[in-house]
């Protein structure tokens, strides 16, 4: 199970070489006279070096690796789930509205991530989306686009 | 004393009817504010705006100062109850707050935050009293090389942040850093890691940073696995806290006033910084500095001072030189102008009413705030006690909403998605999000100061060490860093001396 | 008040007429029919916010219709400008137009999410606001003269602060370098404040400051103004001369508000706000409010003419930048 520090290493020392690279087209300048580049290279290189030490490091001895407990499911697909319907929501909220999306929003992540009852998931939907809507655009109108229902 | 004259004047203004009345107003708006996520004193102050035309302008201070004040002391509710910190200074708060929360010790936790946030707060506003213009002209004499050795004296003191392994640690300090530099440079105008996505040419947006690496990545970790557990305590250990809590909490309350009050008179500082070495310093004067992270009171009692105390230090500068630090000031500046008052050398000859009334009523606000906020302590708690099966999306919607209202843009919630991945991921493989946050905080401002300092100084270093107190930052620095080896070199003596 | 019509059938023709005719009066005379949204496109609180907010209530009036300010902070402006660029060009979304965000920003990168000839329709300028040349008291310059004539014997000596580097300040002191022969290195910070506080501190030999953070420590003398970066005198301190006046005509630029939307706006539409804009930066009452912002001098234009003000200076702004390190 050590190997998943290895893995975390190596990424770290390719996001670091990417980091170089990238800050060197943004031109470094000199130590008096810095540019646009010279600070993210610094940090991108010391990461470099860093990320190498813990990569031997990790070659080295073998890691006590945590376990959670792998006796209930692991289950996954509900992080995939939840990530890509906050995605959806922020992508749908200025053409659709406040109201609908959150309404579904809940709804989906009420049924679908721990089931309830379609009721529950309902109730609760309509609930937490009308207090939500008063709280933010009734009390403080900051102004969270309406769409499509114009209300 | 003329001083005490003064001040008695000062709460006759603030203890009138309508001025109470618009300080409740104000630090309940406030609360409100600070509760929720990503809605800042700035939103609030500006809505409210209008309305200060048709107000008085002492009022208006009054109104907007306890506003700015209740957003303080609301950011830490939600950073213990659900781990989402309400604005950037409460983030050090998650750390040990959540953590107390999850073992029931909510009500302590919200009890000690406000409370301490009540002593640093009055212990703070005499020192503004008495002390405003002189730490006013020394706060000017802090130019760009004395601002980078501040941040290389506080990174120094953040080594002791770290609780796992250093070198992930660094790491984490290195990602921040990198993090930072997304955007346009300030130095040049040129696009830093920005591809032509817009959203990101003024940087990631450290909100939306703070609140995927906290409150969406928490979320995340509870639903991988069908929750057996209860994810918070049911039964809670009491609502407030107790005589042990207090006895920790004292000392730390105490220097997190000094320390935010101190850092937070000097313009331009953020208010998340002092946060972040009270933790340290608390973290290392600790007798079990391992057990940080766990849910150690002084972990709470300590930053919340600090954070109340540095928005009274914010006000040092800005009531006596006209230089607001954040935003909270800045609108409180813009109030002000509009009504024609011109804070500055000339506010306290020119309008004492305005400048001994919001003293005044600072105090007031102060304890307004702690009456209002200890009964509340009930309610959070009982908060907590809804299922988590429905308490998660309700957390959720919260960051999503806290996210888009910033800016009004859809596309700070897709970075808040981003980084609750790196965060869940980063909780998986044992990094720690706490050095990255200081290190986007602090990064940025230590490359402009960097960058400005070779400027004044035409591209010579000397610039730091010729200049006093820049010189002084960086030997306490030097010493910081060496104080383990130093003490290390102690203890070896000592115990060769005992073993003879 | 309907007259009553005979047979039903003639009643519905007369109604469907109506509502043809209705239907086909131009757009403009109903607009606006619900809220505009104007958008600003920076933080809350700041100059550009609270001047929208103070004349909202007049402007909402002339135009007869409502008015909501939404923030869209980012980019120096180049977010919000963004958005408003990209949306239907029915009028109800419109945006604050600031050469930062337009000239300036255009001058610094190729990669503009607009086009700002093409993509942007320019209503009417509100107003200007000035930034000042500041010492700090005990400075030996006592006069611009002095300063410009040290600045010409000790090149790149004098340090000079000044609010961000996508931004008027910089672009002010790049053209009155050129115009006066002089170079000088700029500093920039991140805020007006920030600069005010530099110069008190004295890090700096001046600053081009703004005015609301200056203007209690030039009123207390803590601070002089050598020249007003402003085509005409600031309301507040009508003592300081203009950078004109002493001789610099060139540099005696400042930034602006004004009112833009996307393209293809109708012109009926365009004129509507343009009058609007026009009668309320004539409003005593508004003029009374807006006076009384340290910095800001009214003055009105209509849309092509702003247009033609932005453009004007692009082609400078273009050559400035192309002198900052790493544009090479």
């Amino acid at each position: 199970m050590g190997r998943i520090f290895l893995y975390c290493n190596l990424f770290w020392v390719l996001f670091s070489v990417i980091t170089c690279v990238e800050a060197y087209r943004l031109t470094l300048g000199t130590v008096h006279e810095p540019g646009p580049g010279f600070f993210p290279f610094g940090a991108g290189f010391i990461m470099l070096i860093l990320s190498l030490a813990a990569l031997l490091q990790s070659r080295a001895k073998k890691q006590k690796v945590e376990e959670t407990s792998r006796q209930e499911t692991f289950r996954w697909w509900n992080i995939l789930i939840i990530l890509t319907a906050i995605t959806a929501y922020a992508l749908s909220l200025e053409k659709i509205g406040f109201l609908i999306n959150t309404f579904l929003f809940m709804c989906l992540l009420l049924k679908v991530v721990e089931p309830q009852t379609w009721k529950t998931a309902i109730i609760g939907g309509l609930i937490t989306t009308l207090a939500a809507n008063l709280v933010f655009n009734v009390v403080f109108r900051t102004q969270i686009p309406k769409g499509i229902l114009g209300f | 004393m003329g001083v005490f004259n003064d001040l008695f004047f000062g709460f006759h203004i603030a203890l009138q009817p309508m001025n109470l009345l618009y300080c409740f107003f104000g630090v309940l708006v406030g609360t409100l504010v600070g509760v929720l996520p990503g809605v800042g004193p700035a939103a609030a102050l500006s809505l409210l705006l209008p309305i200060t035309f048709y107000v008085p302008p002492v009022s208006t201070i009054i109104l907007l100062a306890g506003i700015a004040y209740g957003a303080m002391y609301g950011g830490s509710t939600t950073s213990i109850l659900v781990n989402i910190p309400g604005e950037a200074a409460s983030v050090v708060t998650c750390l040990d707050g959540y953590q107390m929360a999850r073992k029931g010790r909510a009500g302590p936790a919200l009890g000690i935050a406000a409370f301490g946030s009540f002593i640093a707060g009055t212990i703070t506003i005499f020192f503004l009293i008495f002390l405003a213009p002189t730490l006013a002209n020394f706060a000017l004499k802090f130019g760009p090389p004395e601002y980078f050795t501040l941040m290389v004296l506080g990174l120094s003191i953040m080594v002791y942040l770290a609780r796992g392994s250093i070198v992930n640690a660094l790491i984490m300090v290195c990602f921040g850093l990198i993090l930072g530099t997304v955007g346009l440079d300030p130095m040049t105008g040129s696009p830093r890691f920005v591809y032509k996505i817009i959203t990101l040419m003024d940087g990631v947006g450290l909100i939306q940073v703070v609140i995927g690496l906290f409150g969406v990545s928490e979320v995340l970790i509870n639903v991988e696995t069908i929750f057996k557990q209860e994810i918070f305590e049911t039964k809670v250990k009491g609502l407030l806290p107790t005589r042990e809590d207090w006895r920790r909490s004292l000392g730390p309350i105490g220097r997190g006033s000094l320390i935010g009050f101190f850092l937070g008179i000097i313009p331009g500082m953020s208010v998340v910084i002092p946060t972040f070495v009270s933790y340290a310093i608390e973290k290392r004067l600790s007798k079990y500095p391992e057990k940080f992270g766990t849910g150690m009171i002084e972990g709470v009692a300590g930053p919340e001072s600090a954070n109340n105390a540095a928005s009274t230090g914010t006000l040092v500068p800005m009531l006596s030189l006209g230089i607001p630090t954040g935003a909270a000031t800045a609108l409180l500046l813009g109030a002000l102008m509009i009504h024609g008052l011109r804070p500055g050398p000339l506010l306290i000859k020119e309008s004492p009413e305005v400048f001994w009334g919001l003293v005044a009523s600072l105090y007031v606000g102060n304890a307004m705030l702690l009456v209002l906020n200890l009964p509340l302590i009930g309610l959070w708690v009982k908060i907590l006690k809804i299922p988590y099966h429905f308490l998660f999306s309700i957390i959720l919607l919260l960051c999503i909403i806290g996210s888009y209202i910033t800016n009004n843009n859809p596309y700070d919630v897709i970075i808040m998605v981003v980084f609750g991945l790196v965060g869940y991921l980063m909780k998986k493989f044992n990094y720690e999000a706490a050095p990255l946050v200081l290190a986007l905080v602090l990064g940025p401002m230590m490359e402009r100061a960097f960058q400005r300092s070779l400027l004044l100084s035409e591209g010579g270093f000397e610039i730091f060490f010729t200049r006093p107190i820049s010189a002084s930052f960086l030997i306490l620095a030097l010493l910081i860093l060496l104080s383990p080896l130093l003490l290390r070199k102690r203890r070896l003596r000592e115990d060769l001396r005992a073993g003879d | 008040m309907q007259k009553k019509i005979g047979t039903g059938r003639h009643f519905i023709l007369f109604v469907t007429l109506a509502c043809l005719l209705w239907a086909g009066s131009s757009q403009a005379q109903d607009y606006p029919a619900s809220p505009v949204q104007i958008v600003i496109p920076y933080s809350p609180g700041g100059l550009t916010d609270i001047f929208w907010r103070s004349v909202s209530d007049a402007l909402a009036s002339y135009m007869k219709g409502t008015i909501m300010m939404v923030n869209k902070p980012g980019g120096g402006g180049v977010v919000g400008t963004s958005f408003v660029a990209n949306a239907k060009p029915d009028g109800y979304t419109l945006v604050n137009i600031s050469p930062e965000a337009v000239s300036i920003a255009a001058a610094f990168t190729a990669n503009m999410p607009y086009d700002i000839e093409k993509d942007l329709t320019y209503i009417a300028k509100a107003s200007e606001v000035g930034f000042g040349i500041a010492v700090r008291d005990d400075s030996p310059f006592k006069t611009l003269e002095e300063l410009v004539a040290f600045a010409k014997a000790n090149p790149k000596k004098l340090k000079v602060a000044g609010m961000g580097i996508v931004g008027t300040p910089h672009m002010i002191m790049g053209v009155f370098q050129r115009e006066a022969n002089i170079e000088t290195t700029y500093v920039p910070f991140d805020g007006g404040s920030e600069v005010v506080a530099t110069l008190l501190g004295g890090h700096t030999d001046f600053a081009v400051v703004s005015l609301p953070p200056a203007s209690p420590h030039l009123r207390s003398g803590k601070l002089r103004m050598l020249a007003a970066c402003s085509p005409r005198r600031f309301p507040t301190f009508p003592a300081i001369p203009t950078m004109a006046e002493k001789g610099y005509k060139r540099s005696s630029f400042a930034t602006a508000l004004g009112l833009g939307g996307p393209k293809g706006l109708a012109p009926a539409i365009v004129s509507k706000w343009e009058e609007a804009i026009d009668k309320t930066m004539k409003d005593p009452k508004v003029i009374s409010i807006v006076e009384k912002i340290d910095g800001v001098v009214i003055d009105f234009k209509g849309g092509e003419d702003y247009k033609k003000e932005l453009m004007a200076n692009f082609p400078v702004f273009k050559e400035i930048v192309s002198t900052l390190p790493g544009k090479k």
